[in-house]
């Protein structure tokens, strides 16, 4: 596959459009399970207020990058389900800094000159109106109201939960498994069952907070 | 804490529960698949069916392998994965009311800027994609082009529209054709889901004929039904743009129906209908509250006190089952036969929207889920400062404030 336009001597290391097609098709149900798992966390906080939404997207750029419209590909050797999780997380994380607009791949277009772009681009950044940054001013405000509610929520988890609370503090703290486990005091089965335990609430905990 | 800082450390609360999820067993995640009460199969058909939308039919992938990493006894039978009629006839009004949804997100925006400078540059390849995207859907599901368009091909009837859409003389009439194509286009789909022969081999009249049959099935009737009150649909929650436009399509309709006397439904209901009570200039004396006394609703005063009265109108801000309008209509207004009664909800869940669409007087959003939610907390109140409109106001949560600036360009843009 050549890259937009210019000719590459070698044989690319992104996968091609019907790679990309083949790969979703050959989607194992357990892995559509750890995918659609994988979005509900992430969702948490973007503008998603449905987590097949971010997992579509992110399959949907995969898709339309490897077509050549831009963005991130997939390359060859990456695992297809790590992939599709890692441009959840781009998708989500992107979409939190501009969350006053959701700009799915299905508004993306090709310009003449090559570059990508969304096509109410040119209609948000001709002038802005005083309306839409007060309206996006207070939604950026919400936003925030929002992740502190849900931080004060895992301190309430934590403080219901002191094995969750060492994994917490772990992640917190930027620490690796082993030491907080040893700091802890708990044996490796334990502190797996904590992280496990802190996981399963997590997808229900940030799943719940957009349903609410 | 910082903002920077509290995304990052959810983002990395975020990454430490993925990367768990990543480590965990089939086995496990099967067992807590079964008891979160996740149905694989389900998920992979919705999967299926939300991927025919977004990649276009062609590339719909075909069930996935029966083979798991874990072998399970729930083999997939090889039509589970089929998109059926039903899923069809989704497809079709999910894409249409996109299509809508986009010309008019995209028409609110040309009014709040420089409409000459936008228009031309923009225009065209907005209408172009969603053409081409709503062309694929129907173009690429079937056989092939000739299904929908005899002795025509896919890329010929692409490059017609591409023509059309930047001919200076033809695009003038481009909203307007577009329009009869998409109700053409869905009027087929709807048809072809619901059983009909489409055959290229028909002549005109045959043709025309099968239209007709098929604009008189029920499904095409209630999906024209709900197009022609445009209704947008929202996922679980109203954002502000939304809320903004329904309010607006609220008061046109208001003003336009003249009510005599508009009862609020006690709580959520209140702040929507003082603030439409207060736009059409409506008298307190005509305002009433209907709140919730043993089991029923009764007003908070006598209706005769409004004097002669032939239009009222039951406002609330959602309709999650239908059940409180029902109740107001059918009970505490029961007796009241000379007088006609209407229902207004902000957003209305689909079972609300087919049990009281006959008392709708309009049907602004359609949540998919029943637990929808507005923008602001609904147990606060309304009130109006110089500049805006704030809905959910006196509670800790920040309130909806919109401006009265903005709110009337909207207005007069739904209204005319």
């Amino acid at each position: 596959m050549q890259d937009g336009g210019g000719v590459s001597a070698v044989p690319s290391d992104y996968a091609t459009a019907d790679e990309v097609l083949s790969a979703v098709r050959n989607i194992s149900r357990i892995n559509h399970l750890t995918l659609i798992k994988a979005a509900r966390i992430y969702a948490h906080g973007s503008i998603y207020a449905d987590p097949r939404e971010l997992r579509d997207d992110a399959i949907s750029t995969a898709y339309l990058s490897a077509s050549g419209n831009g963005g991130r590909r997939w390359p060859r050797g990456v695992d297809f389900i790590s992939f599709l999780i890692m441009t959840m997380r781009g998708l989500a994380s992107d979409s939190r800094r501009s969350a006053v607009r959701k700009s799915t791949v299905s508004n993306r277009v090709q310009a003449k000159d090559g570059a990508e772009r969304d096509l109410l681009d040119g209609l948000e950044h001709a002038t802005p109106s005083m309306e839409s940054v007060e309206l996006g001013a207070e939604e950026s405000q919400h936003r925030f109201l929002e992740e502190e509610a849900a931080l004060r929520e895992v301190e309430q988890l934590c403080a219901a939960d002191p094995e969750i609370d060492w994994v917490v503090r772990g992640i917190r703290e930027g620490k690796p498994a082993h030491e907080i486990q040893e700091k802890s005091g708990m044996s490796k089965l334990k502190y797996d069952n904590a992280q496990k335990r802190w996981r399963r609430k997590s997808e229900k905990f940030f799943l719940g907070r957009r349903k609410s | 804490m910082t903002r920077a800082k509290a995304k990052d450390l959810l983002t990395r609360l975020q990454d430490a529960a993925v990367e768990d999820l990543m480590r965990t067993s089939d086995e496990e995640l099967l067992s807590e698949a079964r008891e979160d009460g996740d149905d694989l199969e389900s998920l992979v058909s919705d999967f299926s069916a939300r991927m025919s939308m977004k990649l276009g039919s062609r590339e719909l992938p075909p069930p996935p392998p029966e083979q798991d990493e874990v072998s399970t006894s729930r083999a997939a039978g090889p039509s589970r994965n089929e998109v059926t009629p039903q899923q069809k006839r989704e497809m079709a009004s999910q894409a249409l009311l996109k299509l809508e949804h986009s010309c008019r997100s995209r028409y609110f925006a040309y009014r709040n800027i420089d409409f000459k400078s936008v228009c031309g540059a923009i225009g065209p390849d907005a209408r172009l994609v969603l053409a081409e995207n709503l062309l694929s859907l129907y173009i690429n599901e079937s056989e092939g082009v000739d299904d929908l368009f005899p002795g025509s091909k896919t890329q010929m009837v692409r490059s017609l529209l591409r023509d059309a859409i930047y001919d200076p003389q033809i695009s003038p009439f481009v909203g307007m054709a577009m329009g009869t194509l998409v109700s053409t286009l869905c009027t087929l789909a709807l048809g072809k889901a619901s059983g009909f022969e489409l055959d290229r081999t028909q002549t005109p009249a045959q043709r025309s004929r099968i239209l007709r049959q098929i604009r008189a099935t029920k499904e095409w009737r209630a999906f024209r039904n709900i197009i022609a009150h445009q209704p947008d649909f929202v996922a679980d929650s109203v954002d502000p743009s939304h809320a903004v436009s329904a309010l607006a399509s609220l008061q046109a309709a208001l003003a336009h129906y003249r009510p005599d006397v508009i009862v609020a439904v006690g709580g959520g209901g209140e702040i929507i209908a003082r603030f439409l009570s207060a736009q059409i200039k409506m008298d307190v004396k005509s305002y009433f509250v209907a709140s919730r006394k043993h089991g029923d609703y009764v007003l908070d005063r006598d209706l005769l006190s409004a004097g002669a009265l032939k239009r009222l109108v039951v406002i609330d801000d959602i309709a999650r089952t239908g059940r409180t309008l029902a109740s107001i209509y059918n009970q505490t207004f029961g007796g009241l036969r000379s007088v006609e009664i209407k229902t207004l909800a902000l957003v209305c869940s689909g079972s609300a929207a087919s049990c009281l669409r006959d008392s709708f007087l309009v049907l602004p959003l359609i949540a998919h889920s029943a637990s929808v939610s507005v923008p602001w907390d609904n147990k606060g109140s309304y009130r109006a400062t110089r500049t805006n409109y704030v809905f959910g106001a006196d509670r800790q949560a920040a309130p909806l404030k919109v401006p009265k600036e903005f709110y009337n360009r909207i207005y007069e843009d739904i209204s005319s």
